[in-house]
């Protein structure tokens, strides 16, 4: 009996859980600001002069708005890497090839500065 | 000699201002409003001629590009953004002397950072003010910024000017007394109520929020000190009403249903409001009684950039059509001379995404975009449209329906031997927009007006804030967000008002509030005169996997 009771409790704290951490965000994230981008046709020869104007709007899609993070407040954003080349397809019926995105890599972290045993934001 | 000088200087200054001054006198103060008004808001004489100025020094320019109202805003009581420091032109505080602090305000920090900023200055007089209008040098004999302008105004036209200034935020609104300001939200009968629960909550918070704290700081030293600072002795004494003004029957009878609920409680501005449908009587109310509406949520917002009273959130369905026009344009050189195709169904939705599309894609191109209406009740016709696609050989198809078009959609993208774009309204679509299918997510490209829903959810810890304890789950999360961000912005706006509480100036401090992030939107931006918050639209596709998330193909595509 106890048992039984036991795995019930276990049950619904586990189905607890589930719910409520499909209504989180991740905890972490890797997100990016772009600073340049160029045009890569490989072997499709797409149009040079026509890439790179898609690429801008491509790389900028690629590109995040930090204060999107730490506005919300409870997160951060520390720089881990500068002038990364990041290659992302150009996503366009029309042309094939990739955009080469260069950007700075930040990491998305719970603020912990105030509150050190904190690891997750409800 | 001495007496001669004298009897010279009034001959030449004093007594002709007078002399125009008495002519002023015999104005009625509605002429002196609406004469002062236009030279004030417009640069424009009452005899209808430019006003002449000269900027930086001795550039000549016309007043009717260096108005008085860009600087010190429509209710007069200026701003300072950057470096640029635009005091208050009312009469009220141009007649009194300036300190480095506002009395009875002097240790309000947000207060006495603004004081401060201002040099201290005698009061004006008719005859200062008429010489630092002209001439930019303040009663202390010390010139104003090279920024503003010197007015070249003839003593009559001058104390037109000043008589009118005297006049401008002169006496509180209309909803705001000494004890209360008072709000209404407009509700449209007949809306679903769990969203009607959505809109309200938020405003009831902040109402109750706020009355609690003007209560708590009566009894609680501790709370009125906090309080003092962060909202001066004023606001913090004030206690907020909110009214719920429902809307019933045609949108035909709403004005004199308005016009009941104000004269029975002249609100000081309307807050959100709610409607899926009609608002243009709602909009036109306000402007006719000079009322502002903050964020009303309504899909078809009316878009007539010379209204003042309304702030919307952004220019509602309409804009997802107009950023997929743009979109496409920017990318229009590869079409090369192919068509564009719009499907759109024949209902309001279905308009205003066609109307919106159009307008943006006619700016650019002078290509027609073949138009195909889908009447109401008919189903997207794959046959007729496929055969459409083989002979026009389109570059992009347009799809502007509910998610019912789907199955057609998929078999459109499928079309042999067809290269090209397919668009449709990711918000359209709903819940739908979930289960596309793994075929489709690379070729159906999809609008979507806020801020992806995975990068948005971290702001839910804000919204949970104002739900008690309930779950955000009850709710209609759009609503709630949007309902949460007029509460947000009407506490920024009224602590940036230093207690002085004109309708004008409760706009314009909107107006001069910096970017900001908020829930559901990517950014909201604000600016002068500027009627509509949101002004972008991603375009986007559903990436891959089960639980897949939408990925940006655009940046935050703007106006």
């Amino acid at each position: 009996m106890f048992c039984k009771i036991l795995s019930l409790i276990v049950l619904l704290l586990l189905i607890g859980t589930n719910a409520s951490a499909a209504a989180k965000p991740a905890a972490e994230a890797t997100i990016y600001q772009v600073t340049g981008y160029a045009y890569d046709p490989g072997e499709s020869g797409g149009d040079i002069a026509v890439g790179r104007v898609l690429c801008a709007t491509r790389c900028n899609a690629f590109s995040s708005d930090y204060r999107n993070y730490t506005e919300a407040g409870g997160w951060r954003v520390i720089k881990i890497a500068s002038d990364q080349e990041v290659r992302v397809d150009i996503d366009n019926p029309f042309i094939e090839g990739h955009c080469l995105c260069t950007a700075d890599q930040y990491k998305v972290i719970v603020n912990s500065v105030s509150f050190p045993d904190r690891t997750v934001l409800d | 000699m001495k007496l001669f000088l004298s009897l010279l200087f009034l001959a030449t200054f004093v007594l002709p201002f007078n002399l125009y001054a008495a002519k002023v006198d015999d104005l009625s103060p509605q002429q002196i409003r609406q004469l002062g008004e236009r030279m004030y808001r417009e640069g424009v004489l009452p005899n209808g001629e430019p006003i002449q100025a000269f900027a930086a020094g001795d550039i000549p320019v016309e007043g009717t590009s260096f108005t008085c109202i860009s600087c010190h805003l429509r209710s007069g009581l200026g701003a300072i953004e950057g470096t640029v420091i635009s005091p208050p032109a009312t009469g009220k505080i141009l007649y009194e002397e300036r300190t480095t602090s506002i009395k009875g305000n002097e240790y309000v920090p947000s207060y006495h950072s603004y004081a401060v900023n201002l040099p201290p200055r005698p009061a004006y007089t008719d005859e200062t003010l008429a010489k630092m209008i002209a001439s930019g040098v303040d009663p202390n004999g010390r010139s104003t910024m090279a920024i503003m302008p010197r007015f070249q105004i003839d003593d009559e036209n001058m104390a037109i000017l000043i008589a009118y200034l005297k006049t401008l935020s002169a006496e509180l609104s209309v909803g705001a007394t000494k004890e209360m300001l008072h709000f209404a939200t407009v509700i449209v009968d007949g809306t679903d109520p769990a969203e009607i629960e959505s809109m309200v909550l938020p405003l009831q918070f902040s109402v109750d929020r706020k009355n609690s704290l003007a209560t708590a700081s009566k009894n609680n030293d501790r709370i009125a000190r906090m309080a003092y600072n962060m909202l001066g002795p004023d606001l913090l004494a004030k206690r907020f009403s909110l009214e719920r003004w429902v809307l019933k029957g045609p949108s035909s009878t709403w004005r004199a249903q308005l016009e009941a609920y104000y004269k029975a409680n002249p609100v000081f501005a309307l807050l959100g409001g709610i409607s899926h449908g009609d608002w243009a009587p709602v909009h036109r109310f306000c402007e006719d009684k000079q009322l502002p509406d903050i964020f009303p949520q309504v899909d078809y917002p009316v878009l007539d950039e010379s209204s003042w009273q309304t702030i919307y959130l952004s220019r509602g369905i309409r804009q997802e059509g107009e950023a997929a026009a743009r979109y496409l344009a920017g990318m229009s050189e590869l079409f090369k001379d192919r068509p564009v195709i719009q499907v759109s169904r024949n209902s309001r939705r279905g308009s205003a995404l066609k109307a919106g599309f159009n307008a943006s894609w006619a700016q650019k191109h002078k290509t027609p975009v073949l138009d195909i209406s889908l009447p109401a009740g008919v189903a997207l016709n794959v046959k007729q449209l496929s055969k459409i696609i083989k002979t026009q050989n389109p570059a992009a198809v347009v799809v502007w329906d509910d998610a019912s078009a789907l199955p057609a959609l998929q078999k459109i993208a499928q079309t042999e031997g067809w290269k090209g774009l397919l668009l449709t309204s990711g918000t359209w679509l709903g819940d739908k927009i979930w289960t596309l299918p793994a075929d489709m997510r690379k070729k159906l490209y999809l609008t979507w007006p806020y801020r992806l829903p995975h990068e948005n959810a971290r702001f839910n810890i804000s919204l949970k804030r104002i739900l008690s304890g309930r779950s955000l789950d009850d709710f209609n999360f759009e609503v709630i967000s949007k309902s949460y961000i007029t509460n947000e912005v009407l506490g920024k706006a009224l602590k940036d008002m230093r207690g002085e509480y004109y309708r004008d100036f409760f706009l314009d401090s909107i107006d001069m509030l910096p970017d900001t992030y908020f829930p559901l939107y990517e950014r909201l931006s604000f600016g002068q005169g500027q009627r509509f918050a949101s002004k972008g639209c991603f375009i986007v596709q559903l990436g891959k996997g089960e639980n897949p998330q939408l990925e940006r193909r655009s940046e935050w595509v703007t106006r």
